[in-house]
């Protein structure tokens, strides 16, 4: 954002009172995301700028005693001023997304405006940015959700989405499984929102509740705070998920706690059989 | 004051829209309220002045209007280059914009989608919502990317401190370059000034703030490293029914009763080792030897640590 965020507000006003004229204060406070009471600073401000000379006759001229706001007199300001560079880049990321979900306007658009960037940028959408408009209006909607995830179609009652560790989580109901499970957004292949409402059984979910345990980090300890969140202790919600990380590290991270000390260590072992 | 400030802002900017000459210092100083003090003093304020409207993207015009003297300077602010121009916008693709800046409303850089979004409104032309895909949400984005691409767009070195391998914060001085995301994740790219070499930084292990470095740099000829990983071309057994994340994206090679043998790519073949040690109860490393021996290497390590 700008260094001076009001002056870019005080500049935008006016503008937007030209194409919005009788507009209410509380209508602005809500556009501009300010307060009521911001918005009418801002309007005083404005009432005492114009052409140089500053008389009436060069002054812009607002009203807005009635808390609905008009404004004349306001040649100069009247059309939005241009796009930033950061304006466009974010405009043409965000139309790049709207080109993949299948309209071709976006992609012409997106192409003009890329001309006029001098900023180099280029975004990958990931499947959790792609997939997570439909999932929330699924859960808004109570409509079931048709999902391919790890090679399996499974139909799913949705119920919240959340991120960890810079991924998007699915919290659902497998209707296969018959159980609460949580799906990597960024893993699910395919996703169709069903015309179906159905409302989950009522299951107490089993990796609902957060463990903690205690690490000592050997090496790396950069990837060992991306993957575990911690260098001392490790919050969890299940071993599987606790072990697979651990082994992952190969050897960076040590677990402190004897019984998951002793469970991962039959684990191991089992998985060196596996080569022998 | 800081609202005396923004007003002589707003009137500079009416007073060099209006104008179609060129204004010189002493007729702006003359005819905007507000800059008072001795000459250094206004001089200075206006340098000030020039900055901030610039970095609202309001580009003030210079120019030698003295055919004798090249050191007297005129400003004035063309209104093509002011305004919003980006050609004619039909309804659709004014829904298009208002939705590709609504995509950042839940991201760092919510601020630039409101204005944007405010601007986009204020043009006067009604929005057509129909026949248009779902609003994308764009998550995960880094707070410091703002200060980058505004450095980027200076041509600005900045300083930061960045996580090394150890985890420790390593001093940086760098030319910014351009800004993409790769798997979920924000990269800068830029020239090292130290080592004068360029480099990709992950955004999420920048630190520390982002500050301007008083460093001049000439922006090389750069590319944007490409998306396209080496890859590493593993053949494995998984157990039926087991690791189910990674058999995903997989080519399936044959199969007995207890397991399956798939053929996968991953990025590298340190990522291919970590994927399989994190489901090794259930998945076999058969090929290439490298990746093999390097999860049967990370066994052993594993099973002495907490052995």
């Amino acid at each position: 954002m700008a260094n001076n965020p009001r002056l870019a507000r005080l500049i935008d006003l006016v503008p937007f009172i030209t194409s919005h004229q009788g507009v209410s204060i509380a209508e602005l406070a809500k556009k501009f995301g300010v307060s009521a009471n911001e918005i009418e600073k801002d309007l005083w401000l404005l009432y005492m700028c114009g052409l140089p000379g500053q008389t009436p006759l060069e002054l812009m001229e607002f009203e807005f005693e009635d808390g609905f706001v008009t404004v004349r007199n306001a040649e100069e300001l009247k059309v939005p001023r241009s796009l930033t560079q950061i304006e466009l880049a974010t405009l043409i990321i965000g139309l790049e997304i709207l080109h993949e979900r299948g309209s071709n306007a976006a992609k012409q658009l997106r192409d003009r405006l890329a001309n006029m960037l001098r900023t180099e940028i280029r975004y990958e959408p990931s499947n959790s940015e792609k997939y997570t408009p439909e999932i929330s209006s699924a859960i808004a909607a109570n409509r079931l959700l048709l999902i391919s995830y790890a090679g399996k179609e499974r139909q799913i009652i949705p119920f919240e989405i959340y991120s960890e560790k810079n991924e998007s989580y699915l919290r659902a109901y497998c209707k296969q499984a018959k159980a609460h499970r949580t799906f990597k957004i960024s893993k699910i292949d395919t996703l169709e929102v069903l015309d179906k409402q159905e409302l989950a059984p009522n299951v107490v979910p089993s990796d609902s509740v957060t463990h903690t345990t205690r690490i000592k980090v050997h090496r790396d300890s950069r990837l060992v705070k991306e993957m575990l969140g911690g260098l001392e202790e490790v919050h969890f919600f299940t071993k599987e998920w606790l072990f697979g990380a651990v082994a992952a590290l190969g050897g960076a991270v040590e677990l402190l706690d004897q019984g998951l000390r002793a469970e991962f260590l039959e684990r191991i072992r089992g998985s060196e059989e596996l080569y022998s | 004051m800081a609202s005396e400030k923004n007003e002589r802002l707003v009137n500079l900017t009416i007073a060099l829209l209006a104008t179609k000459k060129f204004l010189t210092k002493a007729q702006i100083f003359k005819a905007v309220v507000g800059y008072e003090g001795s000459s250094e003093a206004t001089d200075r304020m206006f340098e000030r002045d020039k900055e901030e409207l610039r970095s609202l993207g309001i580009e003030i015009e210079m120019k030698s209007i003295d055919p004798l003297f090249d050191d007297e300077i005129g400003y004035r602010i063309l209104p093509e280059r002011f305004r919003f121009n980006i050609g004619e916008v039909t309804g659709e693709e004014l829904a298009l914009m208002a939705l590709a800046s609504e995509a950042w409303k839940e991201s760092a850089l919510a601020d630039v989608a409101l204005s944007t979004s405010v601007r986009l409104q204020s043009l006067g032309i009604n929005a057509d919502f129909s026949e248009l895909p779902l609003a994308p949400t764009i998550s995960n984005v880094p707070g410091n990317i703002t200060e980058i691409l505004e450095a980027i767009d200076a041509n600005k070195a900045i300083k930061f401190e960045y996580l090394n391998l150890n985890n420790e914060a390593e001093a940086k001085e760098v030319a910014p370059l351009g800004i993409y995301s790769q798997n979920a994740r924000w990269y800068l790219f830029a020239m090292d000034l130290g080592k004068q070499e360029q480099r990709s930084y992950r955004l999420d292990r920048i630190s520390s703030e982002i500050k301007r470095s008083a460093k001049n740099f000439i922006k090389p000829d750069f590319k944007l490293p490409s998306s396209h990983f080496p890859q590493c071309e593993v053949l494995m057994r998984v157990r039926r029914d087991h690791a189910s994340e990674i058999i995903i994206n997989s080519e399936l090679i044959g199969e007995d009763a207890d397991w399956i043998t798939y053929k996968k790519s991953f990025i590298s073949e340190q990522v291919a080792i970590s994927e399989i040690l994190k489901y090794s109860s259930d998945v076999v490393a058969l090929q290439p030897i490298t990746v093999v021996s390097g999860v049967t290497a990370a066994l052993s390590r594993l099973r002495t640590l907490h052995g």
